[in-house]
């Protein structure tokens, strides 16, 4: 077990090193230039000196080899660096922005589990009835239509038409801050999230439930004399949630993408809103930094995922 | 159906009448078990032997409800068991009665213990879904106990353990613990021995005579191996084609076989005694389900039928031969003619030569 997460922390380094440089490489290749982007008017009609000397300061005027080198020094002491545009330390930066990034991933995850499992197993237990094709429908839709247009559909009727739901935001500007009103600004975006996430919950918790129910021990069980809920539950269900522990872990990447997307409609303070924020200005330490934690996020998730496994099914050795 | 005399022991523990078991399936509807009619009674050892596809697993499951329904039909003018009919009864008196009353034992031990849950939770599973003020810690004593009466070495840590930490043999013997493990009055073993080396069968076949002895309780044991059934049973049940063809006491049926199928399974057994090039074997294939053949369903195969219309045309129904001893065929009387047929092929008599 020990040796097992040693195992892995040792195989997240090189990972690690590979997408710093990736990021590295791929943020210089962007088109443009972050210093015509951080500089207002006056500074627009400055000398060519003035621009050298901020390049400079910027660490921007060394040649990329260099650049990059100087900055895996710093990463690895812990160092983010220092954003462009905000003049503030990545690291703190991205702190205060994690929080509501977390908060958001994690109600959508849970939100599409609460779903999608007890969605799976009738589909499952009701094979070809008409909630199972209801349901697969239902599926196929919430995967098939972008995250984009089902935000902005949720705002137009939620916010706008009926008028329920405050269209993003933390909180209530100015308000004291309260639960109910974090929860009023927190169900839509999540909920939309939680949308993308839903149809392959349902799909595979359908799937292993029907692979699980067909098994010899099923007949075991019910020639015991044992309930047909306890069988679902206690033989059927707990056998069928260890191959949805990797669905809930593969998509985290993905989830993560969505709330670059999410983050931006619901004006949502949190990483994704932060990283587009830093592309559009070039804010080459903040896209770094935000690639690099979301890399260490995914791979502390799939590890977790991997230890689920393991607990949920004793053959599983680590 | 209420009596309930002193000599007890007569009556029959589980009666089976006219029991029709069909599948839906997409080439057509599977006649898996057509009609049959058999009896266990109390403390009785019954052989049930035919080959794969002739319907005895399906006729205990259709028995036990455990034949899921659709794509499966089951239909029968009675299944009496302790004077309740079982195909009666609702799914909460079915619950009562199956792992309880009557109680089950699977083929492949490896696939018939859920993989996450340790072996000692689903005995104990067994033993308290039938008694509600069984404590866990008294569930757990018991099974310990009954680990150790099937034979399971070191019980207390075996109790904790998961099934893919034990070897198959002892699967079978933890089965075998937690089907007896509410004294059940009847237990159904499904080819108990067929998954397991035959060195390994041995020691499971032991466990089941010694469970019989100690619990008396009336044993069905469904096999294709003849050996077996010579070994264990006190009467014998012939299938084919989903029709039970003979049935006699094992010294009867290995004795004095008084249908052609019988036969044929004996001849084709190996044998120690006679050199052969090759094994014997039945002629032809088992016949389709779906489409099965009109008047004997055996009579494609058959040596006896020697092209009489009546094998075509008639369903031989069981006729007592002598007493107790009932066959389905037409011309059973001329068994003897080509048991010395057989004789001649294989160099010995194949009759009675198996030791009862």
């Amino acid at each position: 077990m020990l040796r097992y997460l040693l195992r892995r922390i040792l195989i997240a380094i090189p990972v690690l090193l590979g997408i710093l440089f990736l990021a590295f490489v791929m943020t210089r290749a962007l088109p443009g230039d972050p210093l015509l982007m951080m500089m207002s008017i006056e500074e627009f009609e400055a000398s060519e000196e003035f621009l050298e000397t901020r390049r400079e300061q910027l660490g921007l005027s060394d040649p990329l080899p260099v650049q990059y080198i100087t900055w895996v020094g710093e990463v690895v002491q812990g160092n983010l660096g220092v954003s462009f545009h905000r003049r503030a330390n990545v690291a703190e930066v991205i702190a205060g922005r994690i929080g509501p990034t977390a908060l958001l991933t994690g109600t959508a995850v849970f939100m599409a589990l609460a779903v999608g499992i007890p969605t799976g197993v009738i589909a499952a237990i009701r094979q070809n009835s008409w909630f199972d094709y209801t349901s697969a429908a239902g599926s196929m839709l919430a995967i098939s239509i972008p995250n984009f247009f089902l935000g902005l559909m949720a705002i137009y009727v939620f916010s706008l038409q009926l008028g329920w739901l405050p269209t993003g935001g933390l909180n209530t500007l100015g308000a004291e801050p309260s639960f109910v009103d974090s929860l009023r600004h927190l169900i839509m975006p999540a909920g939309v999230l939680a949308a993308v996430l839903i149809g392959p919950y349902v799909r595979y918790t359908r799937q292993s439930m029907l692979d699980v129910l067909h098994q010899d021990y099923i007949t075991t069980a019910t020639a015991k004399g044992v309930k047909r809920s306890s069988i679902l539950i206690f033989h059927g269900l707990r056998n069928a949630l260890v191959p949805l522990t990797t669905v809930v872990a593969i998509q985290i990447p993905a989830l993560l993408a969505g709330t670059v997307i999410i983050e931006t409609i619901f004006t949502w303070p949190g990483m994704g809103q932060l990283v587009l924020e830093g592309i559009s200005r070039r804010d080459y330490p903040i896209i770094v930094g935000v690639v690099l934690v979301s890399a260490v996020l995914v791979m502390v998730f799939n590890l977790l995922a991997d230890l689920l496994a393991a607990v949920l099914d004793p053959r599983i050795r680590l | 159906m209420t009596q309930r005399p002193n000599d007890s022991s007569r009556e029959p523990l589980l009666e089976v009448r006219n029991l029709n078991t069909t599948f839906k399936t997409e080439t057509g509807t599977v006649q898996a078990v057509r009609g049959v009619n058999w009896e266990i009674y109390p403390g009785e050892f019954l052989g049930v032997v035919g080959e794969s596809g002739s319907g005895k697993s399906v006729t205990m499951a259709s028995i036990m409800g455990l034949v899921p329904t659709p794509p499966g039909s089951v239909g029968a003018d009675s299944v009496t068991f302790e004077g309740k009919d079982l195909l009666s009864l609702n799914e909460r008196q079915m619950r009562r009665i199956r792992g309880h009353e009557i109680s089950m034992i699977f083929q492949d031990p490896m696939t018939s213990f859920n993989p996450v849950h340790t072996i000692g939770n689903q005995i104990s599973e067994a033993i308290r879904v039938h008694d509600s003020k069984m404590t866990r810690r008294a569930a757990k004593k018991r099974s310990i106990e009954l680990l150790s009466l099937v034979g399971v070495p070191s019980p207390e840590v075996r109790f904790a353990q998961f099934p893919h930490e034990y070897s198959g043999g002892m699967r079978q013997r933890a089965m075998i613990a937690m089907a007896i493990a509410n004294q059940p009055k009847l237990i159904i073993a499904d080819e108990p021995t067929t998954a397991l080396d035959v060195t390994i069968q041995a020691q499971i076949l032991d466990v089941l005579n010694l469970i019989q002895e100690e619990t008396d309780a009336a044993t069905i044991l469904i096999t294709h191996d003849l050996g077996l059934i010579a070994e264990m049973s006190d009467r014998v049940l012939v299938m084919y084609a989903g029709k039970v063809v003979e049935t006699a006491t094992v010294f009867e049926l290995f004795a004095d076989p008084k249908h052609p199928y019988t036969l044929g399974l004996l001849a084709s057994l190996p044998r120690l005694d006679s050199q052969l090039d090759s094994l014997l074997s039945i002629p032809g294939q088992p016949p389709s389900l779906i489409t099965p053949p009109t008047g004997c369903s055996f009579h494609p195969r058959c040596d006896l039928t020697k092209g009489r219309s009546e094998c075509r045309s008639e369903l031989p129904v069981l006729v007592e031969a002598s007493n107790g001893h009932h066959t389905a065929c037409h011309f059973w009387d001329e068994m003897t003619e080509i048991a010395e047929v057989v004789t001649d092929t294989v160099g010995i008599d194949v009759r009675s030569s198996v030791e009862t």
